[in-house]
Order: C-alpha cells, then structure tokens, then sequence
C-alpha cells in the first residue's frame, strides 16, 4: 500500500511529534499527545523492514536513495523494495510519525 | 521484505530498567514529559510497583527537598526514580522512601526529571509528592520513616469505631490537641461522627420537640422562600430533623418529602406532621449519597447550613451535581452554610494538625476552616465568596440570590439549575 503523498524523490524525516529512541535492538517510537510522551498507553516498534528502512532515513537521502542503500544490504528485487519503502513512508507518515519534504 | 504493516503496537512490551532511562534521556532532550509504568517497591509506599508516573524535565532548575526525581545511579549507570533528602555541595542525597540506606550524592548532570503525576488502577495518587513531601523527606533522612508508615499501616487497619472513640479522647484534652480529634477522622468518619451525635435519643428528643417544631421557619429561611416564584410543587426536604421546616411548607402547599440519617428523625417529623394535619413523606438517606429519581423535585432544601456538614470540597461538588439531578429543569437548590473561620491556629499548630493527620492516615483531605463544631459535629466555615461561587459552579448552577454573614455568621443561597 502506497500513499499518493509519498513519492520516490521525498525526503522522509521523523515528525516533531514523536520521540523515537534505539532501544536494545528495537527502534522504539513514542508519539508525543498533548505535550506528554505516553509510553504507557502509546508505544510503537517497528519490524524488521521498517526498521532497516528507518534506519537509512537521514533527513538528506531522498526514498530513491534509500532503495539504492537498502538494495546494496538486501537480496531482494528492486521494484520490492521500493514498494516496501513507499508502503512503509506511506503509512508512518499517514500516522503522523514521518512527515515528507 | 515485502509486509503489509511495519509498525507495532508496543502496549505489551516491557522495557527494561536501561530501555526506560535511554527513553527518558530522548524525552528531556526534547523537553517533554514521559509517562510511564514503573517496577520496584524502593518508594512504596507512595510510589508502588506498576504506578504510572509522569516524569518531568528539570529543565536545568535544582530539584526541591523532599521532590522525587529519576537519574542516573553513579555507581551503577541505571534509572533510578528516588527522593531527595538533601542538598549537599554540588549535589544532592537520593533515598528511596523504602531503602535501607541512601543512594549517596547524584551529581546535578545525573539529574533527569522530577515526578509530577502518579496514578494507580486509574486513579491520581497525590499524597508524597505535595506539601507534606518535605516532612517526608527529614523523616527518611532520620530513618524515622518506616516505622512511622508501618504504625500508620496498623492504624489504617482499625474499625471505624475505635478512631471515633480515639476522636472522642482527643475532645477530653485541651484546645490543640483537642482540633486532632478533627485530623484523625477520615470524611466518612466525618459524617458517621455526626449522624452518632443526632441519633442519641436526647437529641433526636429535642430537634422533634415541640419547643423546636412549634418555631416555624426563621427570618433567614423565609427570606430563601420569597426567592421561589411558586409556593406549590415537589420540594426535597434535605436534614428534615424533627419537621420544624417542613410542616409550615406542607402547610404553604408543597409536596414535602424529608430525608434524614437517622430514622427516628423521620418517623417524628411524620408523626408531628400528621399532628399539624399535614402529610410528608420521608427517606432514610446520608445527603451526601442522596440517590433519588432524576428530575422529580422542583426545589431542594437542604436545611439548618448542613452545606457546610459536608466534608470535602470533592464530596460538596458531588452533592451538588446529585441534586442537579434531583431537580426538574429551572427547579430550585436552597441552602445555608456557615461562614468565616471558626478557630484560628498559629502555623505552627496548623502544622502540627496536618503531620498527625498524615501520619494517622486520617482527615488528609483537611481545608482550612474545618473544624468539630461544639465537639459533636463536623463543620466547615467558608471564608470566601468566590470559592463558594466556583463550588456551585461545579456542580452545575447558577447562583440566583447570595447573602452572607450579617447578623449570623452564616450565608443563605438559593441556586437554579440550568
């Protein structure tokens, strides 16, 4: 699933909004409500994909740079992984959690 | 790699001691406050295993005596959310309310946050980290904290009976000592300490007495009835006692309906109204938890400044919105309370009164103007027109008419629901 906001050229950052830390191997994010990081009622991870692609996401690589990064670590076929990246741009930026620029 | 969704929800997820303090540090890098379930029993017991605090940036400020604060353990690089006992040169001495021994000095740059919120099975925790967490505090540094939470576990766990029969000793002894009767109650002991006083057979004699009944509703009370436009309809008699209000407004044409806590009230405010050739009806009910049908009364009248037997501002609002309740649209709410402070304390004394009701787990929910009036019933003397005004806005009114303090040193108000 893509987001038609989300394109190939965007650059993907993580939004004011949230707080996300390296913890023990896991990418843990934690939207910030109402000026509150509630990691009691709202805490997010990431699996495995999104966290390799988070993880490439550096505020100056555009979406087509991170497949190109992603491809050069994975044994996958590009088209797929430029459907994951999108899919997974797409949704974290419907979520609030990756805003596009 | 293809999925369908990358992210997870990570309400299960269960971060260690480390996994917490590395999420705390990307909060107060940001400023913000993390909310988070803590483990451990070192602050029990005001702060449990599983509570959900709220910890706060310090934002470069020094923490307070007595605040609790999460940091950086120097020996061991773990979180640690512990009180502070004292300031000492650069730093600052960290002991959890339940360790053995304190943490030892945590430099200013160990420092995270302070703890602004508990909450447990849902519910706000206040007491540790308010007024009293400096007293806290000096005990801990004096170890004198465990024994003095584990005697008021043991009181805690006494009947209702024996702290009202504590209450009563306490009333024997001189004035001081005598206010700790007020402190060592809790707001139901409260109200259980008055009903006691009116059920005594001899009180229950006099309030249904003919001296008493015969009086008739006083200037004061008269003037709240000119307030009401009509003199007919459903009116909620609220402390009916032995009938001296409600036989004259039966006679008016109201519908009367009493409600007192103690039965024999009832049975000889009916039995006086019957003399009169009226008729009310009564319920046996605490006001406080007054449960009856929505919208079924036109005026509700509570009697005699019985708005100040309520302890509690919490308590007072409750009963207010269940009369909003009570009341049909545009219906009537007529009450008396008392006003101005009744006795005065040195700070000292006031002191005094709050660490006894701290530590005897008591009347923790004590606001200045409560007192034991004449030693047989709890009274709470406002001091305040807008912190009236604001009470009666909680609960749901409008204030119609406002009269305070001249000659008694009581108010009338009569309130309109909306």
């Amino acid at each position: 699933m893509t987001d038609s906001n989300v394109t190939i050229a965007a650059i993907c950052v993580p939004s004011d909004n949230i707080v996300a830390r390296d913890i023990e191997g896991e990418v843990i994010i934690v939207p910030l409500v109402s000026g509150i990081g509630d990691a009691d009622d709202e805490l997010y991870t990431l699996n495995e994909t999104g966290q390799a692609i988070w993880q490439k996401l550096d505020g100056v690589r555009t979406l087509g740079a991170v497949v190109d990064a992603l491809a050069q670590e994975f044994d996958a076929p590009r088209a797929a992984l430029e459907a994951d990246v999108l899919g997974f741009c797409g949704e974290m930026t419907r979520r609030g959690i990756l805003v596009a620029r | 790699m293809s999925e369908s969704s990358f992210i997870r929800s990570g309400g299960e997820l269960r971060l260690s001691n480390l996994g917490q303090l590395e999420l705390l540090r990307g909060m107060v890098a940001r400023g913000v406050p993390l909310r988070t379930t803590v483990r451990g029993f070192s602050m029990a017991p005001f702060i449990r295993d599983e509570d959900v605090l709220t910890i706060t940036p310090l934002n470069g400020r020094a923490p307070r005596l007595g605040e609790v604060v999460a940091f950086v353990q120097p020996d061991t690089g773990r979180l640690a959310i512990h009180r502070v006992i004292a300031a000492v040169g650069a730093g600052w001495l960290m002991r959890g309310d339940n360790s053995p021994e304190p943490d030892g000095i945590v430099p200013r740059e160990n420092l995270l946050g302070v703890v602004t919120r508990v909450e447990r099975n849902g519910r706000d925790v206040r007491l540790g980290l308010g007024a009293e967490r400096g007293l806290i505090a000096l005990l801990l540094r004096a170890n004198a904290l465990t024994p003095l939470v584990y005697l008021a576990w043991r009181i805690r766990r006494i009947p209702m009976s024996i702290r009202i029969t504590l209450a009563r000793r306490l009333i024997s002894l001189g004035k001081l000592v005598q206010s700790l009767a007020l402190m060592v109650m809790k707001p139901d002991d409260l109200v259980e300490f008055s009903r006691q006083t009116y059920a005594r057979s001899h009180n229950v004699a006099s309030w249904a007495g003919d001296q008493t009944v015969s009086h008739g509703l006083r200037p004061e009370e008269l003037a709240l009835v000119e307030q009401l436009s009509a003199r007919c309809g459903q009116l909620l008699l609220l402390g009916v006692g032995g009938g001296r209000e409600a036989i004259p407004l039966a006679q008016m044409g109201f519908d009367v309906t009493g409600v007192d806590f103690v039965p024999a009230m009832i049975e000889a405010a009916k039995a006086n109204a019957a003399r009169a050739s009226v008729r009310i009806e009564g319920i046996v009910q605490e006001i406080s938890r007054l449960d009856v049908p929505a919208e079924s009364f036109d005026v509700v009248w509570l009697l005699a400044a019985m708005y100040s037997c309520l302890p509690t501002r919490a308590r007072r609002v409750a009963f207010l919105r269940r009369v909003h309740h009570a009341l049909k649209p545009g219906g009537h709410f007529l009450c008396q309370f008392h006003w101005g402070a009744p006795e005065q304390f040195s700070r000292k004394a006031e002191w005094v009164r709050r660490a006894f009701a701290l530590f005897t787990l008591g009347n923790r929910t004590y606001e200045p103007g409560d007192v034991l009036w004449g030693n047989v019933e709890f009274i709470h003397g406002f001091q305040s027109e807008d912190e009236l005004r604001a009470e009666f806005a909680a609960g749901g009114f409008r204030v119609a008419y406002l009269h305070i303090g001249d000659p008694m040193p009581r108010g009338e108000v009569v309130l309109v629901k909306e």
